[in-house]
């Protein structure tokens, strides 16, 4: 089991200054960095909305809905909730609610009308 | 760290959550509840004790953290590299994130399930007299004002941005920045729930659309003439479409609420310079929440409001 104890000296490590991709061109202040991660985000926000205008399918407005907010959580919880340089325990934990969703999206497939819910089926046989 | 105002326990998260838990039964019993599922209202009396409890909670919260100016310091140290060294406060808060994840995933894929179960409204498509058998969208009513939905959407993220900068204000021991980003946030928060409330008010009243169509004559949804049933408003109990959205709209709204209430305690304790290079832990806490209430609003703007 866990043991705690107080690690001052650690804490003050783990928020040493941050560095960015190279991608980012964050240059020397990590301000930068959340400043272009702030662009980016705004430059989805309009994409997503000149995307809806099109009007596609349901499914391909699922998939480019899905897709464009799946882009910026990566964003928001890579930089601006520091995920990036967390340890791994974070992205371990984060990870976990992603199977139950997994689940629930399945359940909500296998459901709908007209879904295929015989297993035989599913699996391609 | 300074001993007399160091790391200590605090129980007004546990008196918080079972207020919090009492306000719940008591609502729900209050207007759902008893036989006959009309609501019993004795159980208003819960509802006002875990409102009081909540209150309480709170203050208790503040009392404990208000003169803390060193850093908890404690941290998991397992005997494995798999538990690798982070807050115990930061693994709660991220634990209390993966809780509020399944929330509003309930509450999106209710959504999904029915969008794709209903046929959208479209001309060739027979959806009764009062288009009950239709799924009428809210985005059709918001398109024509959108813009509310795109400033609600810019100003989540830049609070999300001005939060982060907070942080890396007090990290560099600039009380007045850590303050100003703090206050900007709240803010922007708060002109998110004006607009939201704005927008609630125009829907709820039928104020969205045009007064120049006939329900009779025709429906004509894509130049905003509207469908039989919203004819008198867009609410809560007016069709699925509109518990959908409300509920989960406010559900989010309610969340962005809490976090207003907290950054007033941050925009207070910053004004006294109680953040700053050895004790910032909080700030980058509750922006850890605020950023998932962000991340809730990425999912909840596309498919509510353009779709």
């Amino acid at each position: 089991m866990s043991d705690e104890q107080e690690t001052g000296n650690e804490h003050d490590e783990h928020h040493g200054e941050h560095s960015f991709p190279g991608w980012l061109h964050s240059g020397e202040s990590p301000i930068q960095g959340f400043m272009k991660v702030f662009a980016w985000l705004i430059f989805f926000t309009i994409l997503e909305v000149m995307a809806i205008l099109q009007e596609f399918t349901f499914g391909v407005t699922m998939l480019i809905l899905f897709g464009i907010a799946a882009v910026k959580v990566w964003f928001i919880g890579s930089f601006f909730m520091h995920m990036v340089w967390d340890p791994p325990l974070v992205h371990r934990t984060a990870a976990v609610p992603v199977f139950f969703l997994i689940v629930m999206f399945l359940a909500i497939g296998l459901t709908s009308p007209g879904a295929v819910d015989d297993l035989r089926t599913i699996c391609g046989f | 760290m300074s001993e007399e105002h160091g790391h200590h326990g605090t129980p007004a998260p546990f008196v918080f959550s079972v207020a919090v838990a009492l306000m719940f039964i008591g609502l729900v019993m209050a207007t759902a509840g008893g036989e006959d599922n009309e609501g019993d209202a004795g159980y208003w009396f819960v509802f006002i004790l875990g409102i009081a409890g909540m209150i309480t909670g709170f203050m208790m919260w503040i009392q404990d953290y208000w003169d803390q100016d060193s850093e908890e310091g404690v941290e998991i140290v397992g005997y494995h590299p798999f538990w690798a060294s982070i807050t115990t406060r930061k693994f709660g808060m991220w634990i209390f994130l993966l809780t509020e994840v399944m929330v509003f995933s309930t509450l999106l894929s209710a959504y999904v399930r029915y969008r794709a179960a209903i046929p959208d409204y479209a001309p060739n498509i027979d959806c009764g007299l009062e288009f009950e058998e239709c799924w009428v969208p809210a985005a059709d009513i918001i398109r024509s004002h959108l813009i509310f939905g795109v400033i609600n959407t810019f100003a989540l993220l830049l609070s999300s941005l001005t939060v982060v900068l907070a942080l890396y204000a007090a990290r560099n021991n600039n009380s007045k920045a850590a303050t100003r980003y703090l206050m900007a946030t709240f803010f922007l928060g708060t002109l998110f729930l004006i607009l939201k409330a704005y927008e609630w008010w125009e829907m709820k009243n039928g104020h969205f659309w045009g007064d120049q169509c006939s329900v009779t004559a025709g429906q004509d949804i894509a130049n905003k003439c509207i469908a039989p049933k919203y004819e008198h408003g867009f609410w809560l109990n007016t069709s699925l479409e509109g518990t959908t959205f409300y509920i989960t709209t406010g559900t989010h709204g309610a969340h962005v609420f809490v976090g207003l209430l907290a950054l007033g305690y941050l925009i207070a304790k910053a004004n006294k310079e109680g953040y700053n290079e050895k004790y910032h832990d909080t700030i980058e806490l509750f922006g850890l929440y605020w950023h998932y209430v962000d991340i809730v609003w990425v999912f909840v703007f596309p498919f509510f409001y353009l779709y």
